[in-house]
């Protein structure tokens, strides 16, 4: 019977990058400049660290495939590193693995770290990339904002709202979204905006436009995990 | 009894006025002649073996496809020039495999040529034969003749059964006549002066073989309804007429007015038109012209008063959407080379082996039902997808290219590469169940909304420039639109 991972793990140190666009960096830069911060944060040595997953979506956009690029980027010798990709939530997939291999009792302490280097295509946006051989034969050509915004249209219907009652709901979003960046140093995007901005702004994928939808950035993140026994030993609270 | 049992035509919904062509190219042309009418012109995604597709759906509008046994496709302007385009058309239609297919080209009277070669030969081919003539002429920005060509296809259903005109007399004349040519790899036509083409070849090579064809058939052409002469000068049809002692009354509107001469789909076009006024005991003249001419002589049965109602020409003319951009018109036809940005390199690279595995799913679009549960699913495949069942390896073919479907939801994305931004696309609830994510075509933004009413169509998906590869798929149309809104 499971009993779940409940106060088996704790963070050690977290580390992220300056968000935006870093036309002076390469995704081994950004993966460097978050895993210092977050060493320095945990307060251990690069060695003490057991095992690393790696997380990053569209990686034919800068570093390739598999865990290599983060074991040549800190120079992380003889552990295992794993790559994961899960979309947006491919950060999310590799801190998972992280926990679940110091929450199994695989190993003390795990390294956790996602990178994105969007900026390097030419163009706005997310790059364009195959959507799988079959794939790409039938589905439309939708962008990621595309994807997203049909489900308006279904929320409208199905609830009776207003299209411009709806688009002035979803524009807080992005409002506080602006306010909690413009409270942020590593921040890609600090300036506040306000509900005229969001309404004003040209739409992207109706009904979203360009403040529904988030900003391109290149970034990393990343996150040291141990057991909270390690922890204490180490002088965490 | 052989001869035709069904007809059925195809108009691309954009027309575009010639007074907007002439109003953008006078400066050069210095042309103050007045323009009329407008022609047909294809949607970006529209081509030969699409409209053939669309001409071929409403030809067999009531018939049993499984009695098809051949598809006959005539055009000057097929996309592929090794791959048979009536393949593509019978995969499309899901056809049976077990029938014959034949691409004919290289002249205006292609489709006439078919046409004659099935309805000589019924009853020697295993089951009913589907003769299809589609065009989509490009022409220089301009030029005459961009304002006389349109876009179109028609199709004909021959064999035996319960035919509705019935052939009594033909002929055939070829002489090495040419009033113009497009030569191997060449996009354009090239074309000789029309007063030398008028008076050298229509007035003299067709005449003597209508009356050739009304002998044969110990017909008086005095007592022909309808003439169907494709010439794009509505008084040379008359002139024609005049010369082989058919009645003026009888000449057909050379439908110039309403969507310009369409090609070797032409002739079959007007054919079309006829019949679907035509009443029992008429007499069709049909004539395919080009390097000689092919003269068909028909008589109307009573069986065209139980043929089941199509959209024909007439209703495919009044699923109509002005164009009034002329430079939509040339960017659509590779005319003018438009900056379509970064987004739009995308690699387009077909897999032919994934194609060929999945050929019922992309060129005929057809899906499973679960035999266990019975839901209806897009695209076919192991595990049912209903949660309540999920039962593997149960579901039988289900077709959906002909299941009546509402918008679930949508949007119009201006971000992604599309010919004709934004793209408009969104999910798709079938009425017999299933559901797809769906490109929308034929569509305005506007008028996209939750709950309207779609059809599928036959569409191009995407072009690979570099390797010159058409992909097609199918897309959601407005079904209003197709119902002559």
């Amino acid at each position: 019977m499971a009993t779940g991972i409940r106060d088996r793990v704790v963070i050690l140190g977290m580390g992220c990058s300056k968000f935006g666009e870093r036309w002076d960096c390469d995704a081994e830069d950004l993966m460097v400049e978050a895993f210092e911060e977050a060493l320095t944060d945990a307060g251990i040595g690069k060695n003490d660290i057991e095992a690393a997953w790696l997380a990053t979506a569209i990686e034919e956009q800068h570093v390739g495939k598999s865990g290599v690029p983060l074991a040549m980027a800190l120079r992380l010798p003889y552990i295992p590193v794993t790559r994961v990709e899960n979309f947006c939530a491919s950060g999310t997939e590799a801190f998972r693995g992280a926990v679940y291999a110091v929450a199994s009792g695989a190993c003390d302490i795990a390294l956790a770290l996602g990178v994105e280097k969007l900026k390097d295509t030419g163009y706005g946006g997310l790059p364009q990339r195959s959507r799988g051989l079959i794939n790409s034969m039938y589905w439309p050509n939708l962008s990621a904002p595309g994807v997203f915004a049909q489900l308006a249209s279904a929320y409208r219907a199905k609830h009776r709202v207003a299209a411009d009652e709806l688009k002035r709901a979803m524009a807080h979003i992005s409002i506080k979204s602006h306010d909690n960046g413009a409270l942020n140093p590593k921040a890609h995007l600090r300036n506040k905006i306000n509900l005229d901005d969001v309404l004003k702004a040209p739409i992207v994928a109706d009904p979203l436009g360009l403040y529904d939808c988030c900003g391109v950035s290149d970034g990393a993140a990343c996150a040291i995990v141990t057991t909270p026994d390690i922890a204490k030993g180490l002088g965490e609270p | 009894m052989s001869g035709i049992l069904a007809y059925g035509a195809y108009i691309p919904r954009l027309r575009l006025a010639r007074k907007t062509i002439v109003s953008e190219t006078s400066w050069f042309t210095g042309s103050a002649a007045k323009a009329t009418g407008e022609r047909s012109m294809c949607n970006w995604d529209e081509d030969t073996v699409t409209m053939a597709v669309e001409a071929a759906r409403d030809c067999l509008t009531g018939f049993n496809r499984g009695e098809v046994g051949g598809v006959h496709l005539a055009s000057t302007t097929f996309p592929f020039a090794d791959r048979l385009n009536a393949a593509i058309v019978a995969q499309a239609l899901t056809l049976r495999p077990e029938i014959s297919a034949l691409d004919l080209a290289s002249s205006q009277r292609a489709a006439t040529s078919a046409l004659m070669a099935s309805l000589l030969s019924a009853g020697e081919s295993g089951g009913a034969t589907l003769v299809i003539g589609s065009d989509k002429r490009r022409t220089r920005s301009a030029g005459a003749l961009e304002l006389s060509y349109g876009d179109g296809a028609a199709a004909f259903l021959t064999g035996e059964g319960p035919v509705i005109a019935q052939l009594i007399g033909h002929a055939s004349n070829t002489v090495d006549f040419v009033d113009h040519y497009r030569g191997q790899g060449a996009t354009y036509d090239y074309q000789w002066e029309e007063r030398w083409s008028r008076d050298e070849g229509y007035m003299k090579l067709v005449s003597p073989f209508i009356m050739r064809a009304c002998e044969a058939a110990a017909t008086d052409p005095q007592s022909i309804t309808h003439f169907c002469m494709p010439a794009p000068a509505q008084r040379l049809a008359a002139a024609i007429a005049r010369s082989a002692g058919i009645p003026k009354e009888a000449v057909r509107d050379n439908l110039q007015g309403e969507c310009g001469d369409t090609g070797v789909a032409h002739p079959l076009l007007l054919l079309a038109d006829a019949l679907a006024v035509a009443r029992p005991g008429e007499r069709i003249l049909l004539v395919g012209y080009g390097q000689g001419c092919d003269v068909l002589l028909f008589e109307v049965t009573e069986q065209i008063r139980s043929l089941t109602s199509r959209l024909g020409v007439r209703g495919h003319l009044a699923v109509r959407r002005e164009q009034k951009s002329y430079h939509k018109f040339l960017a659509f036809n590779d005319v003018t080379e438009i900056e379509r940005g970064l987004r739009s390199e995308l690699d387009k690279q077909t897999a032919l082996s994934a194609l060929y595995r999945k050929r019922a799913m992309l060129t005929g679009l057809v899906g499973g039902r679960c035999t266990e549960c019975g839901t209806a699913q897009f695209p076919k495949s192991n595990v049912c997808v209903n949660p309540e069942c999920n039962s593997f390896h149960t579901q039988d073919d289900q077709p959906f290219a002909d299941a009546p479907g509402g918008v679930l939801y949508h949007t119009a994305d201006r971000l992604t590469y599309s010919p004709d931004p934004p793209s408009c696309f969104g999910m798709v609830q079938f009425e017999q169940g299933g559901r797809m994510l769906a490109d929308f075509t034929d569509v305005d933004e506007a008028d996209v909304h939750v709950g309207m009413a779609v059809r599928m169509v036959f569409r191009v998906s995407a072009y690979d420039s570099l390797r010159r590869f058409t992909r097609y798929f199918w897309k959601a149309a407005p079904a209003n639109a197709a119902e002559g809104r």
